[in-house]
Formats: C-alpha cells, sequence, structure tokens
C-alpha cells in the first residue's frame, strides 16, 4: 500500500517544490550543477572553477558575478598589463585623442582598386595595436577569469552598448570604455551601465554625436555666418531609443528622436589644446574625457515622451532624460528580454518576461533582481536538462579552449584572436549598433559547423601552444587534453553521441566530444 | 478558347496547392515551375542604407544644389550623364554609367519597403522578410527556393556570405552557403569527423554540416580554376574578386538559378564623400566581374538586382553625411533586360514630393521588383510570386 502510493507522494512533492519560491535559485549546486551555471553564466567548465562553484547557490554565484572584482593567474596579468592597450587613457588622449600630438595623416589618393590597402602611418599602426591588444585583454580576461560570470555578463552589456573600434578615435579608448562598464556593472544598476556608455568617448564618437551641433546654439550660428554647414546628426538619440534603452517597439516617435537628438546636443569630447580651456566654459560639464559643451547645445523647450523638457536647464537635461529612459516600462522589457534570450533560451515564454520586467521596474532596474527573477522562474530549470541553447561562437572557442587546457593560464591570446576573427565575433568589431545576435538562428550555419569542427579537430589534435607566451618557445605551453577530462566537462551524452563515439580512439573521441551537439549547446 | 481553359484550371490547381501550405509552399513545385528555370536571379544586399541620391543625382533638378551644398558638387560638375532621365552619375560611378549607357542597366531611384520606423535592423529585417511585416516565419528568398524545389535538395540557392542572413532563414529545403574569404567550408575527413556527423544526424546542426560538405566540393573545383581570386576578403574590398569566383561557381552549376550576396559598409552619417568615393567603383566592378565571369550566353540570361535597406535624407546633414531615409536607389542589371532606362518615375526634389520633407518616398514596392525578376527568371506565375511575396502590389494583367 504504501510502496504503491510512494511514486504518488514523489510527483506531489516535485509539484510543491517546484513551485515554492527560491528552490532552484538557493539550492546549492552539486557537480552537475555547477558544470550547468559555469556553462550557462559563464564560458564552461574547467576542474578549477568546478572546485570553486561547487557549494554556491545560483544567486550566489549570480551576486558574485555582478558584484566581485574578478582576478586572474598572475602571469596573465603581468602579460595584459605590458598590452598597449593597459596605456592609461590620458596619455593615449593626448597622443591620438582629437587635437593630439599625434597627427592624423591622410594616406595618399589611392586607386580604389588597389585592393584598399592603406599607407601606413604611425597613428594608424598604433591604433591598428591598441584595437588588437583591447581585443586579446578581454579575450584573455573571459578566458581566464576566476570569476567567469562576471566576464559573461560584462561582455553582453559591451554588447548591448556596442561600439566598433574601427570608427576614428574609438580604438584609442575602447580598452577604457569596458574599463568603465565593468565598474558601473558592479553598482548593479541599468541606469549606472546607461550613463557610463553614455558618457564615454568611445559612445559619442562611435555614433556621431561628438559631431552634432544645433543650429540655434552659439557654435551653430557662428557656423553659418561663416558659410559652413554644422548641424543635428539622429544617429545616437534614434539608437540611445532603440537599442540601448525602449527598444524599436518601446513606442516612440520620429518627433521623440528629434526631440532626444536636440537634447543630447553638446555631448562630445575634450578636444587637445582646446581654446578657451574646457574648464572656463560657462555651464560646461567635464567627465573624464567625455564633454559637455554648452555653445552647441540647443537651449530651447523640447517634449521627450511626453515629458517637458524646459528650455534653458544644459546638461541636466541630459541627466533627466538617461534617468527617464532607463525607468520607462518598454525599457524594463526590452532589457529582460534581451537578458532572457541571452541566459535563457530563443524563446523564453511570456510568463518569464513578465516576472524579469516587473523585478527590473520594482528594483529600480537592477540587473542581479531581473536575472534571479528568470532563474527562479518554474521553467528556468527546464532548460538547463537539454541544455537546448545553442553556444555564440565565443561561448563554443572559449569553453573548448578551456577545456582542453583545463586550468593551464591561456596566456596566448594571439591564437584566440585569429579563431575568433574567423568565427566573425571579435569583441568591438560588430560593425552595427545593434551588437551581436544572441540566437540559433543568428550562427547556426554550415559555414559555423565547419569551422566549429574544425577547431574541435585541431585543439583535440595538434597540441596548440595555448599556455605559452607570444611567441612560443618550441615545445612550451602546449595544451594537451586528455581523454577523461574531457569526457567529465562534457557532461552527461545522449544515447545517440554515445554510440557515435564506439570505438574511436582518444583523439578522435576529443575531437568528436569537443564538436558534439551536447557541447555545442549550453 | 482552349488555352482560356487550360490556364483557369491550372490556377485553381494552383490555389488548391497553396491552400494546402500555411507557410511556406508545399506542393507547388509540381505546379508552379518549370523544371528549369528560364534565367537566374543574383540579388545584392547593400546593408547600412545607400545613398542612392549620391550616386545617381537628379541633377536636372535646381534644388539639388542648395539641398547638397557638398554631397551633389561632383556629380553637378563632373558627372555623367545618364540620357534621358535627369539623373548623372557621381564620378565614382563609371562602371555603373557604362553599363546604363549599355543598356544593361536600369534604376529605380525611389525603391523601398514601407517601414516606418527608420532603423536599419527593423528595415533590413522587412526588406528580407518580404511579406511587409517586420516580423515572419521565412524570409523571402528561402520561400522562392522553396517554391522551386519544394522540400528537398539540391539547392537552388546560393549566398555569398560568411553567416546565414534572414533572407535565408525558416525554409525546410537546405540553403547552400559558400564563404568564399578564409578557410571556407574545409573539415578533416577522418573517423571524429564520421563520429560528429552521426551524432548531429537528426538535428539541424546534421544537415549544415552536410550541406557544408557538398559545397566545399563545389568551392574546390572552381577555385582549383581560379586560385588567386578566392583570396579575397568579403565585404566590399574583396567584392570584384569575390565576384569572379561566384560567377565562375553558378556557371558551373546550372541548378543554382537563386543568388544572394551582401554588402556593408553604406551607413555614412558622416564623411559621406569619401566613403562612397571608395565604395561606388569596387560596386561597379564588382558588377562587371559577373558579367565577365558569366560568359556572354550566362549574361544574357542573368538579372542582377541591387538593393538596400533606406534612402537616406535628401538634405545633407551636419557632418556632410547624411541620416537614415525612406525610398531609395534600385539597380537591375543584366544582358538581356530592357536597359537604359529609370523605373518607376521621378517627382523631384521639392518638400511637396518629398516623404515628410526629409526623405524620398517610396513609388516602388521592393517586392515589386524582386516579384519581376522572379517571374522573369524562375518562370513563376502571378500566383506563385504572391505566394513568395505576399502583399505585392497588384498588376494590371493576369
Amino acid at each position: 500500500m504504501t510502496l504503491r502510493r510512494l511514486p504518488a507522494l514523489l510527483a506531489f512533492f516535485a509539484l510543491i517544490g517546484a513551485s515554492t519560491a527560491h528552490a532552484y535559485l538557493d539550492v546549492p549546486v552539486r557537480e552537475a550543477g555547477a558544470r550547468t551555471l559555469l556553462t550557462r553564466f559563464g564560458y564552461g567548465a574547467d576542474q578549477a572553477s568546478l572546485r570553486d562553484t561547487l557549494g554556491l547557490s545560483p544567486r550566489q554565484y549570480l551576486r558574485r558575478a555582478i558584484r566581485e572584482t574578478p582576478g586572474y593567474p598572475p602571469a596573465i596579468q603581468a602579460h595584459i598589463a605590458a598590452l598597449p592597450a593597459s596605456t592609461p587613457l590620458p596619455e593615449l588622449w593626448a597622443r591620438y585623442g582629437p587635437g593630439g600630438t599625434e597627427k592624423f595623416v591622410p594616406a595618399p589618393q589611392q586607386n580604389a582598386s588597389n585592393d584598399g590597402k592603406a599607407m601606413r602611418n604611425p597613428r594608424e599602426i598604433a591604433g591598428r595595436e591598441i584595437l588588437d591588444s583591447t581585443m586579446e585583454t578581454r579575450l584573455l580576461q573571459s578566458v581566464n577569469s576566476d570569476n567567469p560570470g562576471h566576464e559573461i555578463l560584462l561582455n553582453f552589456w559591451l554588447n548591448h552598448f556596442s561600439i566598433n573600434g574601427l570608427k576614428t578615435v574609438t580604438k584609442y579608448v575602447a580598452a577604457d570604455y569596458a574599463r568603465s562598464l565593468q565598474m558601473a556593472m558592479r553598482e548593479d544598476s541599468f541606469l549606472a551601465l546607461l550613463r557610463a556608455s553614455f558618457l564615454h568617448p568611445a559612445m559619442q564618437i562611435y555614433l556621431d554625436n561628438d559631431r552634432s551641433t544645433a543650429p540655434n546654439s552659439a557654435q551653430g550660428k557662428r557656423a553659418s555666418q561663416n558659410g559652413k554647414s554644422r548641424g543635428l546628426n539622429e544617429n545616437l538619440a534614434r539608437e540611445l531609443l532603440e537599442l540601448h534603452t525602449l527598444g524599436v517597439d518601446g513606442g516612440y516617435s520620429q518627433a521623440d528622436v528629434q526631440a532626444l537628438a536636440r537634447i543630447i546636443t553638446g555631448a562630445g569630447v575634450i578636444i587637445n589644446g582646446m581654446r578657451p580651456d574646457p574648464a572656463s566654459v560657462s555651464g560646461s560639464v567635464r567627465i573624464g574625457y567625455f564633454f559637455f559643451d554648452p555653445r552647441r547645445h540647443d537651449d530651447e523647450h523640447k517634449r521627450l515622451l511626453g515629458t517637458d523638457y524646459p528650455a534653458g536647464k544644459g546638461f541636466a537635461e541630459i541627466e533627466k532624460a538617461l534617468a527617464q529612459l532607463a525607468a520607462h516600462p518598454a525599457t524594463a522589457r526590452h532589457i529582460s528580454r534581451k537578458l532572457a534570450l541571452r541566459f535563457y533560451g530563443d524563446e523564453p515564454p511570456a510568463e518569464v518576461l513578465r516576472v524579469m520586467s516587473e523585478a527590473f521596474l520594482r528594483s529600480g532596474g537592477r540587473i542581479s533582481e531581473t536575472l534571479f527573477a528568470m532563474v527562479n522562474s518554474r521553467s528556468f530549470a527546464d532548460t538547463l536538462k537539454g541544455p537546448d541553447k545553442f553556444k555564440e561562437p565565443m561561448d563554443y572557442v572559449l569553453s573548448a579552449v578551456r577545456a582542453v587546457c583545463n586550468g593551464q593560464p591561456i596566456a596566448n591570446g594571439k591564437i584566440l584572436m585569429r579563431t575568433l576573427r574567423e568565427f566573425n565575433h571579435l569583441p568591438f568589431m560588430r560593425t552595427t549598433p545593434d551588437g551581436y545576435g544572441a540566437l540559433e538562428k543568428d550562427w547556426l550555419s554550415s559555414p559555423e559547423m565547419a569551422r566549429r569542427i574544425r577547431l574541435a579537430q585541431t585543439l583535440a589534435a595538434a597540441h596548440l601552444p595555448l599556455a605559452a607566451d607570444v611567441p612560443p618557445k618550441s615545445g612550451e605551453g602546449r595544451c594537451r587534453p586528455e581523454v577523461a577530462s574531457i569526457r567529465q566537462l562534457v557532461g552527461p551524452l545522449s544515447a545517440s553521441t554515445t554510440q557515435a563515439l564506439q570505438g574511436l580512439k582518444p583523439a578522435d573521441e576529443m575531437a568528436a566530444l569537443l564538436a558534439s551537439p551536447e557541447f555545442m549547446h549550453r | 478558347m482552349t488555352h482560356h481553359l487550360t490556364s483557369c484550371t491550372r490556377r485553381q490547381l494552383l490555389q488548391q496547392g497553396l491552400a494546402l501550405g500555411a507557410g511556406l509552399l508545399p506542393g507547388s513545385r509540381l505546379l508552379a515551375a518549370p523544371q528549369r528555370p528560364p534565367g537566374r536571379m543574383i540579388l545584392i544586399f547593400l546593408r547600412g542604407g545607400f545613398d542612392g541620391l549620391f550616386a545617381f543625382a537628379p541633377t536636372a533638378d535646381h534644388r539639388l544644389a542648395s539641398l547638397r551644398p557638398t554631397l551633389a558638387r561632383q556629380a553637378l560638375e563632373n558627372g555623367i550623364p545618364l540620357t534621358g532621365t535627369g539623373f548623372s552619375a557621381h564620378p565614382a560611378a563609371r562602371e555603373l554609367a557604362e553599363l546604363f549607357a549599355a543598356r544593361e542597366l536600369s534604376f529605380a531611384p525611389t525603391t523601398g519597403t514601407p517601414d516606418t520606423s527608420r532603423s536599419h535592423f527593423q528595415a533590413q529585417d522587412l526588406f528580407e522578410l518580404g511579406n511587409g511585416k517586420p516580423h515572419g516565419e521565412s524570409g523571402l528568398l528561402a520561400r522562392a527556393q522553396q517554391a522551386l524545389i519544394g522540400r528537398a535538395g539540391p539547392p537552388a540557392l546560393i549566398a555569398f556570405t560568411g553567416n546565414q542572413p534572414l533572407i535565408l532563414q525558416g525554409s525546410d529545403s537546405p540553403i547552400e552557403i559558400a564563404p568564399l574569404s578564409g578557410s571556407g567550408l574545409k573539415m578533416r575527413q577522418d573517423k571524429a569527423l564520421d563520429a560528429i556527423r552521426a551524432m548531429h544526424g537528426q538535428h539541424k546542426s546534421g544537415s549544415a554540416i552536410e550541406q557544408a560538405l557538398s559545397t566545399q566540393a563545389e568551392i574546390d573545383a572552381q577555385q582549383g580554376m581560379d586560385a588567386k581570386a578566392a583570396r579575397g576578403a568579403a565585404g566590399l574590398n574583396g567584392f570584384p574578386g569575390m565576384a569572379k569566383t561566384a560567377a565562375g561557381m553558378l556557371s558551373a552549376n546550372p541548378r543554382l538559378s537563386l543568388a544572394f550576396i551582401e554588402l556593408g559598409g553604406f551607413d555614412t552619417h558622416a564623411g559621406e564623400e569619401n566613403a562612397l568615393a571608395r565604395a561606388l567603383p569596387l560596386l561597379g566592378q564588382g558588377l562587371l566581374a559577373l558579367r565577365e565571369g558569366l560568359g556572354r550566353r550566362e549574361w544574357q540570361r542573368t538579372q542582377v538586382l541591387v538593393c538596400t535597406e533606406f534612402g537616406r535624407t535628401v538634405r545633407e546633414n551636419g557632418t556632410q553625411g547624411t541620416d537614415h531615409g525612406h525610398g531609395s536607389l534600385a539597380l537591375l542589371a543584366g544582358g538581356a533586360i530592357a536597359g537604359g532606362r529609370l523605373l518607376g518615375g521621378f517627382d523631384g526634389l521639392s518638400d511637396a514630393a518629398l516623404n515628410e520633407k526629409r526623405d524620398l518616398p517610396v513609388r516602388v514596392d521592393w517586392r515589386s521588383l524582386i516579384g519581376q525578376v522572379l517571374m522573369d527568371t524562375q518562370g513563376f506565375d502571378w500566383r506563385t510570386t504572391q505566394a513568395v511575396l505576399p502583399g505585392i502590389p497588384g498588376r494590371q494583367k493576369d
């Protein structure tokens, strides 16, 4: 009797368990759960990170991801510190910022048919080195961090507030942009992230706002007297609404885009050797190398999304607009959806999005609360069972490299760069401001599968010098994967995968495991 | 009489066939298209919002000089007249003007979608979905291929891209993607690969792997003949070289009657003169490379359509560029098209003629252009064309 009723009882408790608040969120994870967390909210497991994560609850893991400074192995730290991207911003700005000492030398007039190979000048060469080492830094940090959740979330925000390093001065300041978003992330507030992005020269320059001038401003009038045309540029205003905050369905109009473009006129960057001295310009605001110049600002009345912006408030209008956008219900929906598409799955249920948006609004835009609501939703645990979220290329490449190096510090950023370039997924290289996509349909294609298989075959067989300093001395720093460890890191396999692996030699088995459907999902 | 009866019956059959399918077009293979399409469509999509008024400028309109004080200067002073249209080509668009003069190119200066968001991404989605909405299950080329071949391969559609754009997504039939740069689709043939193919067998990723293997075989066959051109990088700089390889692959594989190429670098908010003066020759050289690579006979049966997601503001902005607009330039090229013409008319640049006094109106629905090319080159009848491009404006005939 008792025995016969046991299954029903168990089912009953399972149901209770599933509906109890904070069921999954606060349960300390074991090995399988740790592997899952590191895969969904990180760049995959290795033995060390598995050990570090055991016993944490998802809530603790995510809180640490948002708030705690990551650490890196000393050799990696030293390697990064020596890269050109680690040059302090004041030094870079004085040399390469507008009006800097390293002048722009226009390339000689070229015939477009010579494959676009420009004559390189020192400024361009330095720019390329700085940009490359900025990408290298981000990749080395992402792959070697003792706080993988921090890295994947930072990369999420860098992709949300996407910039392109190839745009003029952006390349010299992209590393500082990443540091600024990283500091803002620790405040656990969407407004802090939005401000950090907007108030950085990288975003001002990338979306042309540093050049936007109100025709009715002092500089606009002077320009027209001199027969020059200076005017509004809507680029940043539009992307602020469409991509950074409300989202394309957020209910704003072309009039709102124009109002916001007018509100943010005057925002721009410090120009080296500015006369008069920027500090002496009344009503100006300087934050790092961001500069608000009231002489380019439209001081008349505006109306944004039904809110009045009385004339003559200057920079305060910008702060007011950023706060208004950050707190807008459409922003809560848009950011929740974006987080869910990255960390839940390609088709998050409406109910999950609803509880996330509510948590976002209730908490005043806390990212932690928004993610907790997602993780704590009833269906979240189901998404981990498959798992059925197709890894983005960077997820895939870094997790494969971590699995084969298994705890050896991965110092060879050059290989990572080359690989991610081939996968079209380098940080700071998305050309359009919408950032890279997060969905299977954005990435799953025949070339993508060929690249992944090629990488898996190479990693399993070639023993790449991933752990070596660059350039590697022969035989040094090679990552030699072991089949038992790869099996453990890939985790449970389906019957068809197990069957396909029958009778393979270890190197072939490792290649096949790294290219298995299980390892391509997270 | 007999003819009329036959066509009626055929239409009814089509209706029944189409009524079976909710989204895509199951069954239409048997009914709609002939075995071997009469021609080939190559669709070139310029991402970023191409400023058509820069390339082909309405120099006969006296307002042009004041609306575009710097951006129209070259066209006004050194432009190449496009005879009989009131437009002149920017000197950097010399190759395009030559095709026009040879009657192998026509242009529609006010082509576009109903997009009002002026967002790149929404407008590109609208364009690629081809159903008049910003959301949908499948891209227009995916539907066109499915109308041609049904659910089973071999593919008639090839994309020379690094990844799979929306315009190809959502088809039940396999899509062929041929990246013409980097290591492409190469994989080492070994036991691990056999195991990987077996594991992915029933997943979507499995058919992607099989497709990669067969496309690589085609690329190998072509590049054996043309090793140098393959090294061109994707993107506008490499376009002329890539176009040559693509043309070779298309000639060598007659089943490929639909091709897609995408090019970036047209979002010219600032410094537009420099950017487009570099881009336009590459575009023109790429079209000439397609013509040359296809050879005289294939060029006669090919129609190349060049489109973008939206045009840009008619007035230049404060940074010698232009902002997001509405209608834009589309180009139609081919050996047997009725070239040397302006398609869809042009109302000039007066405020009254503009959309919201800011950009060009859309007078030519992008589906009409694509639909006409599909009918000419794929042998689609009107009903199939309507099913591939829902909401396509009606025609007077039929």
